[in-house]
């Protein structure tokens, strides 16, 4: 219920306008339905519901030092806005690689490693994978189109996308994850892109359809002799005021 | 940029993945029908969480006239619509199939906010310093 009610409803606040009730009610309700969650986890006794919530404060983890060493990484640097201090690009970029190593100690689950993997985290990771394999290709073709000589940034993505075609190689090759994972992985990826246009279609088309049919509210009449003789005299009242 | 480079680029990218991933994916890559088919159910069942959300996201609208009751009633229909040829062919999401396609989700999110916050932070590196031409000026004087 927290899962598949809780976190889409919490979405839905998020994308009202800040002023707003409902934004304002977001943090709290989030924060709400992740201690529900985190409570589901630990009191389960082994169900898909259970394992869900588990990765999910897993997933909650990594994204959140990911988010604080992009942040760093990005407002770190040369920024029209930059409010932090310089030196914390080299932070950032530590927190980055810390976010990927945890989920990687995750993945292997090493014998040293105290972490416990939970189930369906391989479904997890080469989803991961997939994601970064594709957004990687697709954001160098994008530099690479755009010019400028940003090379630098070429050179990362191309490395980021064969890093995860390899580490994918890699994953297989050591039985961590299994081929079906992958394409599983492909499959919702291409099925979730796709259904994203045919709402964002549908949705945009449904808007212009209602609102090209909406009613025009009613037009002021144009002004009267009165009216124009009226503000002339207002107008010539204070240019004069003014040369005076 | 155009908006036609940009989708050209976007297909040849997108045939480029499929297939890099088709290759590691080997002899166990199912049958096209069953790739087909298992992408139209996904895709409607994405496009029906986005309806919904996009109807919610509307609420706060409501007080605005008669478009926004249309719209969210137009959205909700859709939602329903889906769910209801989900039903037809008999595939309404049970709990665990929403649970790994959640799991996914997230996994597939991660990854493309990974390879977004690189891009980004390696675009801010080359960025030059940009120097102000005021200060420029007067240095020159």
């Amino acid at each position: 219920m927290l899962l598949f009610v809780g976190l889409p409803s919490t979405l839905t606040l998020w994308t009202h306008r800040s002023e707003s009730i409902q934004r304002r009610a977001f943090i709290p309700l989030s924060i709400l339905v992740l201690i529900g969650l985190g409570l589901t986890s630990t009191s389960s006794t082994g169900g898909q519901v259970g394992g869900i919530a588990e990765i999910g404060l897993y997933v909650v983890g990594i994204v959140g030092i990911l988010c604080i060493g992009i942040y760093l990484m990005v407002f770190g640097g040369v920024t029209p806005v930059g409010p932090v201090p310089r030196g914390w690009r080299t932070t950032g970029g530590l927190l980055m690689i810390s976010a990927v190593a945890f989920g990687g100690i995750l993945t292997i689950e090493p014998e040293w490693s105290p972490l416990v993997t939970p189930d369906g985290w391989n479904s997890y990771a080469a989803s991961s994978i997939v994601g970064l394999i594709t957004t990687s290709l697709f954001g160098a073709v994008i530099v690479w189109l755009y010019g400028d000589q940003r090379w630098m940034t070429l050179i990362g993505l191309i490395l980021t996308t064969s890093l995860g075609l390899i580490g994918a190689l890699l994953l297989i090759e050591s039985s961590i994850l299994t081929k079906a994972d992958i394409s599983e992985g492909l499959t919702t990826a291409i099925g979730s892109i796709f259904g994203l246009l045919i709402a964002a279609v549908l949705a945009i088309g449904l808007m212009v359809q209602i609102e090209s049919k909406a009613v025009v509210p009613r037009t002021s009449p144009p002004l009267s002799k009165e009216e124009i003789k009226r503000m002339e005299q207002l107008i010539q009242a204070n240019v004069r005021s003014e040369q005076e | 940029m155009s908006l036609r480079r940009l989708s050209g680029a976007g297909i040849g990218t997108a045939t480029v993945v499929i297939i890099a991933l088709m290759m590691i994916e080997g002899e166990e890559s199912p049958a096209i029908e069953d790739r087909l088919r298992s992408i139209i159910i996904q895709a409607l069942w994405t496009a029906m969480m986005a309806w919904m959300i996009i109807a919610g996201s509307m609420l706060g609208l409501l007080g605005r006239g008669r478009a926004p009751w249309l719209q969210i009633g137009g959205l909700l229909f859709l939602s329903l619509s889906t769910l209801g040829i989900l039903a037809i062919i008999g595939e309404i999401p049970t709990e665990d199939v929403l649970g790994g396609l959640t799991i996914r989700w997230a996994g597939l999110a991660t990854g493309a906010f990974f390879a977004i916050g690189y891009t980004l932070s390696t675009l801010t590196v080359s960025m030059d310093e940009e120097i102000d031409p005021l200060l420029l000026l007067g240095r020159e004087q």
